[in-house]
């Protein structure tokens, strides 16, 4: 029996990559237009490009927060922020004024400027390195220093070594992605990662 | 760190893939657009760009399906571009499946919709290319698929389209395009120093040293197309050149 993935479609973004993606790994993937589309699948993938404070937004009118909370903290259901996705899952971000977050994750969004970048250009664009911290399944058979695919000019800092999964260095190191009982963001684009990204992915899946 | 990005350029006339050669699309290549991202894929390239050059509604149409076709298989990230005028035309390719939109004539002609696709869509996924000839004693920038040409000069456009919102600029030189001489270095040069943005070098790679070249005159990513699709295994060798060169690319790829 494929897993079920629900992909929470709110407007932030195009989500085909994704669904591309996750068909490529075998699970069947639901498109959540509605909040109420989540409970179709046994995870939840919240995507996301744009602008932070439009995202939450988004999230707010559409009823989405609700049912997010509903899934993952009632039933127990695994979460993956993707991109701006992850960034929604900490406190908030310095982006367009401070702009609150859900707060799943005891973490803040930066520009890189604030975070003291200098002389790089912004959006760090392009392949960067993974910088493994642990043994996780979602790391699980992806080597140590691979290379995945990131778009972004915000990056997150997480209060608690803990929660951190992977660290990369754009002249600064930020978190690349975090992993907090069933809550997990990724700031690169794995669907975009080739198979690097594949392989995570599916390990998101079959976890 | 981050590293430098291989990126394969795949120009599209009526559905088939084309040569270009100073702007000229005479020459088919014996192989269709799913074959050629198939390839690039296989061959772990770090992007590619997908332009289409049919002028036709028709064409554009046609490019939308291919698009949409195409990113069910492709797992790198893909620029696509070619006659984007209009809003609901750009969000249609996103839908489609691209992650990027490529802007060229409307940075001059509309450029009130550059700005608002780079607020819709996020400034990361607006890519300015330039096209620009060059003249006895300096540079001048070219639109509609290098048949009008605009008074300023590549750096003077690129600042320009920055302050748009673009996230990426990628340059052409119309004369280098298919020469098979290596980037107009000295163009592309001036327009890294030009702006905060990364820049995307394009148009007469021949030699894989090309790509270096590139790369030393500032370059964030080094494009080509033409040579890309003769040799098996094209990107790999380009990658492991560039490597044993010092330039920092991405492991996955290299031969």
């Amino acid at each position: 029996m494929a897993v079920k993935v629900a992909v929470a479609d709110y407007g932030c973004g195009n989500i085909k990559s994704v669904v591309n993606a996750l068909n490529v790994v075998g699970a069947e993937v639901h498109i959540a237009k509605d909040a109420s589309e989540l409970a179709l699948g046994d995870k939840i993938i919240l995507p996301g490009v744009g602008a932070f404070r439009e995202a939450m937004e988004h999230l707010h009118t559409r009823d989405f927060i609700g049912s997010l909370k509903d899934e993952v903290f009632d039933k127990g259901k695994d979460i993956l922020g993707i991109c701006l996705g992850m960034q929604l899952l900490c406190r908030g971000s310095d982006e367009g004024g401070d702009i609150p977050g859900l707060a799943w994750v005891d973490a803040d969004v930066k520009h890189f400027n604030s975070l003291g970048l200098q002389g790089l250009k912004v959006p760090h664009m392009g392949w960067n390195e993974l910088m493994i911290q642990r043994s996780h399944t979602l790391v699980g058979g992806i080597d140590q220093c691979s290379d995945v695919y990131f778009v972004h000019s915000h990056a997150v800092q997480c209060d608690h070594l803990d929660d951190v999964l992977t660290y990369t260095d754009y002249g600064v190191k930020f978190v690349s992605s975090f992993a907090k009982d069933n809550i997990f963001g990724m700031q690169f684009h794995p669907e975009k990662s080739h198979k690097v990204g594949l392989h995570i992915l599916k390990n998101f899946v079959e976890a | 760190m981050l590293k430098t990005r291989l990126v394969a350029v795949i120009i599209l006339r009526d559905g088939q893939v084309v040569q270009s050669v100073q702007f000229k699309h005479t020459n088919v290549i014996h192989y269709d657009a799913f074959h050629a991202i198939e390839a690039f894929n296989r061959w772990s390239v770090d992007e590619i760009v997908f332009l289409n050059v049919s002028r036709s509604d028709e064409g554009k149409k046609q490019f939308l399906d291919i698009v949409n076709k195409v990113s069910e298989t492709c797992f790198v990230p893909m620029a696509v571009g070619g006659w984007v005028t209009e809003e609901r035309y750009a969000r249609d390719l996103l839908n489609c499946g691209a992650d990027k939109i490529v802007v060229n004539s409307i940075v001059h002609t509309d450029p009130s919709l550059v700005s608002r696709l780079a607020d819709k869509f996020g400034t990361q996924c607006i890519v300015s290319s330039i096209d620009f000839e060059k003249t006895e004693h300096s540079a001048h920038v070219c639109i509609d698929r290098g048949r009008q040409r605009i008074t300023q000069h590549p750096e003077e456009w690129a600042r320009y389209a920055e302050s748009l919102g673009v996230g990426e600029i990628m340059l052409n030189c119309i004369q280098n395009d298919g020469n098979r001489k290596g980037y107009a270095l000295e163009e592309l040069r001036a327009v890294c120093e030009a702006v905060s943005i990364p820049v995307i070098a394009f148009g007469g790679v021949l030699r894989w040293k090309h790509l270096v070249e590139g790369v030393k005159a500032g370059a964030s990513a080094v494009a080509a197309a033409n040579i890309f699709h003769y040799t098996e295994h094209s990107t790999k060798h380009a990658k492991r050149f560039m490597a044993d060169r010092g330039v920092l690319v991405r492991k996955e790829g290299i031969i």
